[in-house]
């Protein structure tokens, strides 16, 4: 057999050697004492996590694991969401809100940029909610809109043939306009997901559900005012989040892990190599972000 | 030894360092991954004194086993490592015979270590010699690999 190939053979063995006892040990052992957690919850939430060509998304379920995992782990007294997104689906909001309710330890949001509609509905489920100064939290509201194409492919003498069995089938369909008994239809079940949305947040804040309304257009607000609204409660950054949270759970010095999605062995491959070799191309790639709207996906 | 020799061994372990730091560290690092946070010194001692368990010793040596394993199997077995094979360079047995495992072992049991590996350096620097101190016991030494 080939040197070279039989060298290559024995560094695929080692490597899965040594997964397999990282794998093994981790799963046996908890030798890190007491401990806070800290959960990202970083980009756009949807349910599975799949984002668009320029919108960094996270997914819900993973997030729910980390939750689940952290509450169901005798070794973690609290946990820490550190919460950096405009929002994401109706379903991955809520979701992730569900799963923070089941918590039984101590749970504290830390808005760093950006805590806003979705991502504020999950933070209003934590027992305190940080933020800075300067932080954006709130936009209480739902958003369905979406491009409708209908006049574009009219000027290019392209027509849109319907062929559908129900009435309303076609009812988000981008390729006409949408009538008026096809809005009020929609914009009827948004109030529906909005108003729920709203209850959520009442609940999860202690708030009358007035004072949310009072709230709920859709506005978002700068974390100093947000105090001051009730949205926020104290003032402050991951550090301090991570204080009042050990405060909370009565551990005076325990480590702080944080926990990272599973990754593909491409990916960590690919992490390690920027890792390794400082990687340009994340600086200019973050300039390139922008919202993208996709075909009616309720958004909170 | 020669300068380029000296510096080739250096791009080896380099290299090798590398490797094993993706094949053998990140599984690891994967799993393992504590922010501490330490306001002070005594709470800087009290998060050292609880990560020093024996689960963490016990982390520490599987580790530090695997490293070994890297570095003493394919010297043993093919005469180099990866980072030796590419750079051109080969260890050799100075007694009798073929490389043996238990020398492989002895002679890369400081890598474990950058304290002792450096005076493992440190040692073969001073006597301006080409072998480290590891290698002198071990009865191995290191050369350039004849072109074929």
């Amino acid at each position: 057999m080939n040197k070279i190939f039989r060298v290559l053979l024995f560094l695929g063995f080692i490597w899965i050697l040594s997964y397999a006892l990282a794998t093994l040990f981790f799963n046996a052992t908890s030798f890190i004492g007491d401990q806070i957690v800290v959960i990202p919850i970083q980009g756009m939430i949807t349910l599975d996590g799949a984002g668009s060509l320029f919108t960094e998304a996270t997914s819900a379920h993973d997030i729910v694991n980390q939750i689940d995992a952290a509450n169901a782990d005798s070794s973690v007294k609290g946990i820490v969401l550190e919460i950096n997104s405009p929002g994401g689906t109706v379903m991955g909001s809520k979701v992730v809100a569900d799963a923070i309710k089941n918590v039984e330890k101590p749970v504290v949001a830390v808005i760093t940029e950006y805590g806003a509609s979705g991502a504020y509905w999950i933070a209003s489920q934590a027992d305190v909610i940080v933020a800075d100064d300067l932080s954006i939290v709130g936009s209480i509201g739902v958003l369905g809109s979406y491009l409708e194409f209908g006049g574009l492919l009219e000027d290019y003498n392209v027509t849109y043939q319907r062929l559908v069995t129900g009435k309303y089938k076609d009812i988000s369909t981008p390729y006409r306009p949408m009538t008026g008994e096809e809005e009020k239809l929609i914009m009827e079940r948004l109030q529906g997901i909005h108003e729920y949305f709203v209850s959520e947040v009442a609940e999860g804040r202690g708030m009358g559900v007035s004072d949310v309304v009072a709230l709920s257009d859709g506005l978002f607000y700068l974390g100093k005012d947000a105090v001051d609204l009730g949205l926020v409660d104290v003032l402050g950054n991951k550090d301090d989040a991570i204080n009042l949270t050990k405060q909370l759970a009565g551990v005076s010095d325990g480590s702080v892990s944080e926990y990272e999605k599973e990754k593909p062995w491409y990916e960590t491959l690919s992490e390690y190599t920027s890792r390794s070799f400082f990687s340009l191309g994340q600086g200019i790639g973050s300039v390139l972000v922008s919202v993208n709207q996709e075909p009616l996906v309720f958004r909170a | 030894m020669g300068q380029g020799l000296f510096w080739r061994r250096v791009g080896a372990y380099i290299l090798d360092y590398f490797i094993i730091s993706f094949l053998v560290i990140t599984p690891f690092d994967s799993e393992f991954h504590i922010d501490a946070q330490a306001g002070n010194l005594s709470e800087l001692l009290s998060i050292v004194s609880q990560l020093w368990s024996l689960d963490f010793i016990l982390l520490s040596f599987v580790i530090s086993l695997l490293i070994l394993f890297y570095w003493s199997f394919l010297e043993w077995k093919f005469g180099q490592s990866v980072g030796k094979l590419l750079f051109r360079l080969r260890v050799k047995s100075t007694r009798k015979g073929p490389i043996r495992l238990r020398q492989a072992v002895v002679r890369n049991v400081t890598k474990l270590s950058t304290i002792l590996l450096a005076l493992d350096v440190l040692y073969m620097l001073v006597k301006r010699g080409s072998q480290r101190y590891t290698e002198v016991f071990s009865g191995t030494a290191v050369v350039e690999e004849m072109a074929p």
